[in-house]
């Protein structure tokens, strides 16, 4: 029988301190493409988080602690050591509370709980909402948030959140190599975001188990400042250096959510949409090589052309959907049943989206340690990504994962 | 059913003055008429004595166990107990709209999340009564509970 909550030793509580992590292990293989590194053939096993976190209550209504985190995803993470949150948490009363410190970003029902595998019964949370190349990108806020909850009598309780504040992500991150593929660059010397705000609404309907959100996130000005040595030029025997300027103009995200429990069962679906609009210039630094006069046979110079630059704008268009059904069918087993639906450009649909089916299976083994299998058909090409497939991108792919969590 | 009745507080000493050792037995006395449950009623929120029961309904109950809540109106830590198996977690689960796995699944998302400290489990009714009674800040849920088992009850309806 599943056990509630944890035995934790007696000076756990006298102390008021608690420490808690979890490690997960997972294995990837794929047909068709290549996703999140080298997966067609033998597979990856370069797919993993651990965790670590420590919490004190020091006074009463205050909380204060850490969590670390450290992340494989093929060529995302790298198992790096993160901060993952560090924040103070001081709850005036149930109506009002704030944080200040590093805390995870309130978007859509699971962007908080990206990294933890323990919580849900798929192996991915559906990526055309919560793609892993952007986890960077919406994690966590360093800043100062508020939040609470206003009873409404008849019509249920509404929770409230919002924040304002700052962000990390380093020109190593795994969101810098996503801004590869939008062409802004093969290295990045500088990445920075001005500043990021938002929140989110949380109806707790009357209706039990019924909850619907909805939730925004706004970043004020992202720089991007990418590199890319000897490009290729449409006139032959010319190449370039690239200097890429990529400047993103107050990139929204907006999430409906709904999600609907009743007993065994739980019902999803989200929405999203992405925009900004995009500056980029681009400073061209254009040469040849030329045959070295005395030189060795075969040997060349580098002669450099007059540089150049272009000016462009563009537009970030992104919508995301799906709709899942989790079903615990046995006390130690769940099954989940997702279709997601994504569009690169809600302008031009047909250009670059995917559509896809995944059904998942959890089996907690024990009341702390779980595993997974989830099988997911892709049809489109917008889910792998082009830098793990330099042959080019197959329209169709499925995706095999297995995983297995344990926690303390 | 016997209701939960409240226990000597913590903070009571063997060399409090007799007159101020009955003023206080006979408040007790009062909350506990208070707090006296309908004819019928089974289920009990209960506290550790030095905490104020009053205000407590089904709402604080959800949003208690729910990890929503997480201080004691006068700023004191709320902390957890849970019977790990049995009538009271059943029941519990039940009035929380939860199954078991929803009720974990939840937690441990506040727990790795920063928004909460995860309850504390113990074997059945006596040790989730006894644990409650001696810890301050403590709340439990139990169907059932016998006079004596030092903890203040609030009944559910």
């Amino acid at each position: 029988m599943l056990a509630l909550g944890a035995a934790a030793p007696a000076c756990a509580v006298d102390l008021g301190i608690d420490l808690h992590g979890f490690a997960s292990q997972g294995y990837l293989v794929t047909t068709g493409n290549n996703y999140l590194g080298p997966t067609l053939q033998d597979g990856s096993f370069e797919f993993n988080e651990v965790g670590l976190n420590v919490v004190a209550t020091p006074v009463d209504r205050l909380r204060v602690g850490a969590q670390v985190v450290s992340i494989d995803a093929g060529d995302f993470g790298n198992n790096q050591v993160l901060v993952d949150w560090a924040y103070g948490d001081y709850q005036l009363d149930q109506r009002l509370g704030f944080k200040l410190g590093r805390f995870k970003i309130p978007l859509g029902l699971a962007n908080d709980t990206r990294d933890l595998d323990l919580t849900r019964t798929q192996v991915f949370l559906p990526q055309a909402v919560y793609p892993v190349p952007l986890r960077d990108f919406y994690i966590a806020v360093n800043g100062v948030g508020v939040y609470g909850t206003a009873r409404m009598g008849g019509l249920g309780t509404l929770d409230y959140t919002a924040y304002i504040g700052g962000q990390n992500i380093t020109a190593q991150s795994a969101t810098a190599r996503y801004f590869t593929s939008l062409g802004a660059g093969d290295t990045f010397s500088f990445i920075h975001v001005s500043s990021i705000e938002g929140g989110a609404l949380t109806w707790n309907t009357p209706a039990d188990g019924l909850r619907l959100r909805a939730s925004l996130y706004h970043a004020y000005r992202l720089d991007v400042l990418g590199h890319t040595l000897g490009a290729a030029t449409p006139v032959a025997g010319v190449f370039s250096d690239n200097d890429i300027h990529a400047q993103l103009h107050d990139f929204w995200s907006g999430i409906l959510s709904a999600e609907y429990q009743w007993q065994d069962l739980t019902l999803a679906g989200e929405y999203l949409r992405n925009y900004s609009r995009n500056d980029v210039v681009v400073t061209s630094h254009p040469f040849i090589n030329a045959p070295a006069a005395g030189g060795p046979p075969g040997s060349t110079v580098r002669v450099d052309l007059p540089v150049a630059t272009t000016s462009t704008i563009s537009y970030l268009r992104n919508e995301g959907m799906y709709l899942s059904a989790g079903y615990r069918f046995l006390e130690r087993f769940e099954a989940n049943l997702g279709r997601e639906i994504y569009f690169d450009d809600t302008q031009s649909r047909g250009a670059s989206f995917f559509r896809s089916w995944d059904l998942s299976l959890r089996w907690d083994i024990l009341d702390h340690w779980l595993a997974k299998a989830e099988w997911q058909h892709v049809d489109g090409t917008a889910f792998a990504s082009r830098q793990d497939n330099p042959q080019g991108l197959k329209d169709s792919m499925d995706v095999l994962s297995l995983k297995t969590t344990f926690d303390f | 059913m016997a209701q939960p009745t409240p226990a000597q507080s913590s903070r009571s000493s063997t060399c409090r003055p007799n007159a101020t050792r009955r003023a206080s037995a006979l408040a007790w006395l009062v909350l506990l008429v208070l707090l006296a449950p309908p004819a019928g009623a089974e289920e009990f929120l209960i506290v550790n004595p030095g905490v104020t029961g009053a205000g407590l309904d089904a709402q604080a109950l959800r949003d208690i166990f729910l990890g929503k809540r997480v201080n004691w109106d006068d700023g004191q830590r709320i902390i957890i107990f849970l019977a790990r198996e049995g009538p009271s977690r059943d029941e519990l689960l039940k009035r929380l709209g939860r199954t078991a796995a929803q009720f974990v699944s939840g937690w441990k998302r506040l727990v790795f999340t920063g928004g909460g400290t995860l309850p504390q489990t113990v074997d059945g009714d006596p040790a989730l009564l006894a644990a409650v009674a001696r810890t301050p800040g403590a709340v439990g849920f139990v169907v059932a509970a016998r006079a004596g088992d030092g903890v203040t009850g609030i009944a559910l309806p």
